[in-house]
């Protein structure tokens, strides 16, 4: 049977041993930090008051109760002050709080001495828990009274900090508090005793709470790296002790149940050990898996997150994109799938070499972050030195070492200033390796040189589950950064393809407009060439002439009209004088003489008739767009056609003319002209020496559009195969071999309905197009607009 | 014009088939006439002399364009009758020449049969008179 007094010892033993234990391991895990000295001090008070309250306990005399009771006082004494002294510490208030400190180490050792004197304490014994108890005496209350307020203060401390306090730092002061609260209250407790307070469940469970206390802490230095602990968790370690446990119960089980089995169904012990033997087996296999579950799960799910992380970042950078999709990516990774609370990334600008804000995520505002870290900012300068993840916190551990100059020291404060304002816990940096090539004079091949260049910046904040990053991760974050810089760099070349793709096709563009501009130029160009000529030549030809004309015609219609008169008034008057012969032989030349220049006169009047026909057609009209005939105008073309054929002067060639009379349209005679000539000509000359060789000319007005009329130019040749017909319009295009042609533009150049095209499209706003059918024939169609009258 | 004085004809034209043949029209209708066959000739002869009617060829080889030769009469004999003659039919020249102020067009060879020659000429003979 236990008594209440061996659960209070028990608890006292579980407490000594857990904080010597703590004591030692913050001792020498805290790598001579002041900080954890004192801490594991602290422990060492806790634990040797432990010790002393056990030995107290079990003490067998009062003279033994009485001097552990001491001893143990002694601890009680120091502890409070202690902790204070930690706490401020922790809490980065020591300079400030300096002399509270000295006056509560102060007071502890009086109240030390006082310990030993007769006014503090004595012991008497209790019988209602078998021990020794302690027994205030006149002094006793003020060290009760100073240990629970420095208690409160230390409460009070950190409460106000964890008010203050964000990430990490919250948690761990969260820890603190937790732990403080619990340890201290069942602390306390023991002082009810004192007093004859023995109040259930206080005594004798109140201990236990110290326990408590070790607990929580392990577990702050677990997971929040309290007081700067890292402890790498070795998964076969944690296994092996949650194995241990699991089997413990399941001993325990086999124990319970062979004793009940074995009692309720009266088998021999041979029997209930084997079947206890057989659950053991049975149990066996699945609490192994469940557990190894469990610890995969809870313990290192971190592990399977680093490499599904990982995969996940790979995929996500692979994928070239612009680089503002490349940086949202990767801030949106680092969000989302690592589960930090915000990042943003800086980007060295290539031209002006300062880094750019790239893209942000997880802020609520911005404006602390700048748009841009210049190049000579002294984060920079730092990361170029120390090409590695930087944590914010280890940052201003460098700055308290005594061991870096005061410029350093100025530049670290500087930057961690600069990063505390960003609210980052990790900076990131990323380089780039890249191999240069030099080439030059006094180098006999070409040397390799590697440059090393920063080319972004992560910054992050805290992760969402304010645990310390560690030093896996670190790892895995730069590897991903080093390939995000080359990610980056292949987004940045692809925005510059892109833009310079952009480029390319607006110059393209431009080009192409002026290509058409050209052509339409060229095309107009034409026609005025051809135009000057033809006038030109038509003036020349019209002179040249004209001018033999005038004296054919002219003389010719003298002779007839004035000599013929002169000779026959002389054959009058002197006719009598001549023999009746040579009378009517002189009559005869007069009449013939008259007759012949009469016959020559006519003739002159033809060729006159003739060179003022082709001269009209000619005409230079300076381009003038003006009402014209549609039926007169195609007669004329006829004409100007059958001329421009020479001898065979569209022979053997029937020519139709089916036209309304009363159809008026507005355009250019000469330029019409020449566009109907050239189709006629076309049509001629394509049907070669075929048999019947017609051409017909309609026209009208456009059923489709009563603005336009239509005229149609067809004829019953070869016609054009459908592969060759949309090519017929392009400049240069000609099917012609005979070299006296005298089509527009030089024999066989191709030159013809480009310019007609030309003339009817672009200069008149009409239609020009052909239809054909291989065997039957062809048919040009034309649609000018009408004139408005 | 002073009674009695004889009316005086030059004709500028590079084909001297049809100058002697306009002379010799002209001179049926009683005309003195002469003529010379380029501008700078002809430009030499109207300095010297006055004339009463004028007939200038537009074409008229390089140098002395029969333009020029108009304005030189116009200039210098601002009574004289001009008429300009041509083989070709030019809107635009022909609007020129009347803007210089000639009396006439004629128009190669139609003008010249003597059926419409004549008659045209008598038509300006109030004009020369009027000289």
């Amino acid at each position: 049977m236990m008594f209440l007094k061996d659960y209070y010892g028990i608890a006292s033993i579980l407490t000594a041993v857990s904080t010597l234990f703590l004591a030692a391991f913050v001792f020498f895990k805290g790598r001579g930090k002041p900080l954890n000295l004192l801490y594991s001090f602290w422990a060492l008070c806790v634990g040797l008051w432990s010790v002393f309250l056990v030995l107290n306990i079990y003490a067998p005399t009062q003279s033994q109760a009485l001097l552990w009771c001491r001893l143990l006082h002694v601890w009680a004494i120091i502890l409070p002050a202690v902790y204070v002294h930690f706490v401020f510490l922790f809490l980065d208030k020591l300079p400030s709080r300096r002399r509270l400190i000295n006056f509560l180490y102060g007071i502890a050792a009086v109240f030390v001495v006082i310990d030993f004197t007769p006014w503090f304490i004595t012991v008497s014994y209790r019988p209602q828990v078998h021990f020794f108890v302690t027994q205030p005496l006149v002094l006793y209350p003020y060290h009760v009274l100073i240990f629970v307020l420095s208690v409160f203060y230390v409460y009070f401390e950190l409460a106000l900090c964890l008010w203050k306090a964000t990430g990490i730092r919250r948690k761990q002061v969260q820890y603190f508090l937790v732990a403080t609260l619990i340890g201290y209250s069942g602390g306390v407790t023991n002082y009810l005793i004192n007093y004859n307070l023995f109040i259930f469940p206080l005594y004798p469970f109140g201990n236990y709470t110290v326990c408590a206390y070790v607990v929580i802490i392990g577990l702050g230095i677990l997971r929040y790296r309290l007081m700067d602990i890292e402890v790498i968790v070795k998964k076969t370690l944690v296994f092996a002790g949650l194995f241990a446990m699991a089997m413990a119960i399941v001993a325990v089980v086999t124990t319970v149940t062979q004793n009940y089995i074995g009692q309720y169904f009266r088998l021999n012990l041979l029997w209930t050990r084997a079947i206890s033997v057989v659950i053991a087996i049975l149990l066996y296999e699945p609490t192994k898996g469940l557990l190894i579950n469990l610890t995969d799960r809870f313990l290192f799910q971190k592990k399977f997150r680093l490499t599904t992380m990982v995969a996940q970042a790979s995929q996500a950078i692979a994928l070239v994109q612009s680089l503002k999709w490349l940086a949202r990516r990767i801030v949106a990774f680092l969000v989302t799938t690592c589960r930090i609370k915000h990042a943003v990334v800086y980007i060295r600008d290539r031209d002006h070499a300062h880094f750019v804000r790239g893209a942000h995520r997880g802020y609520t505002s911005s404006k602390n972050l700048p748009e841009k870290i210049e190049r000579h900012h002294p984060l920079i300068r730092y990361l170029e030195k120390n090409p590695g993840p930087v944590e914010v916190t280890r940052l201003t551990e460098r700055v308290s070492n005594n061991k870096q100059t005061e410029e350093l020291k100025n530049e670290i404060q500087e930057i961690s200033n600069f990063l505390k304002a960003a609210n980052a816990e990790v900076v990131i940096p990323s380089f780039l390796r890249r191999r240069i090539d030099l080439f030059g004079a006094g180098r006999e091949k070409s040397e390799v040189e590697r440059e090393i260049e920063l080319r972004d910046i992560l910054i992050l904040g805290a992760k969402k589950s304010d645990e310390p990053y560690s030093d896996e991760e670190l790892e895995v974050f730069h590897s991903l950064a080093q390939e995000s810089a080359i990610a980056i760099e292949n987004a940045r070349l692809y925005d510059e393809a892109v833009q310079r793709s952009k480029l390319l096709a607006e110059i393209n563009k431009e080009l192409e407009e002026t290509n058409e501009k050209l052509r339409v130029t060229q095309a107009s160009l034409i026609v005025a060439e051809k135009n000057a000529t033809m006038v030109g030549m038509a003036k020349a030809i019209a002179h040249e002439i004209n001018n033999p004309l005038s004296t054919v015609d002219g003389r010719s219609r003298y002779i007839c009209r004035d000599y013929a008169k002169i000779f026959r008034d002389l054959l009058n008057r002197y006719g009598h004088l001549m023999s009746e012969e040579d009378r009517a032989k002189f009559d005869k030349a007069i009449h013939d003489t008259a007759d012949y220049a009469s016959r020559i006169n006519t003739s002159a009047s033809r060729i006159g008739v003739v060179v003022k026909t082709l001269t009209n057609i000619l005409k230079d009209t300076k381009g003038e767009m003006g009402p014209l005939s549609l039926i007169v105008m195609c007669r004329e073309a006829l004409e100007a056609a059958r001329f421009s054929t020479y001898e065979e002067n569209l022979g053997g060639c029937e020519m139709k003319l089916d036209m309304a009379s009363n159809v008026v349209i507005q355009g250019n005679l000469e330029q019409l002209l020449q566009v109907f000539v050239n189709l006629i000509k076309n049509a001629y000359e394509a049907m070669g020496s075929q048999r019947d060789r017609q051409v017909i000319i309609r026209g009208g007005y456009d059923p489709e559009d009563p603005k336009m009329a239509r005229i149609e130019v067809a004829d019953n040749g070869p016609g054009i195969p459908p592969d060759i017909l949309p090519k017929i319009w392009t400049q240069g295009f000609s099917t012609k071999k005979r070299k006296n042609d005298d089509s527009l533009g030089a024999p066989g150049q191709g030159q013809g309905l480009f310019v007609c095209k030309h003339i009817i499209e672009s200069v008149h706003n009409g239609v020009i197009y052909a239809e054909s059918e291989v065997g039957k024939g062809t048919t040009f169609i034309i649609k000018l607009p009408l004139a408005e009258l | 014009m002073m009674q009695g004085a004889r009316m005086r004809a030059l004709v500028v034209d590079d084909e001297e088939d049809i100058c002697d043949f306009l002379k010799h029209m002209l001179e049926d209708l009683g005309f003195e006439t002469e003529y010379v066959l380029a501008g700078e000739e002809a430009l030499r002869l109207i300095q010297a002399k006055e004339w009463q009617l004028v007939l200038v060829d537009l074409k008229l080889p390089s140098g002395v364009t029969g333009l020029h030769l108009i304005d030189a009469i116009r200039r210098q004999w601002p009574k004289t009758v001009i008429a300009a003659m041509s083989g070709y039919v030019d809107v635009g020249l022909r609007q020129e020449t009347e803007k210089l102020g000639v009396h006439d067009f004629l128009e190669k060879p139609d003008d010249i049969n003597p059926d419409v020659f004549v008659p045209r000429i008598k038509a300006l003979l109030p004009k020369i008179k009027n000289t």
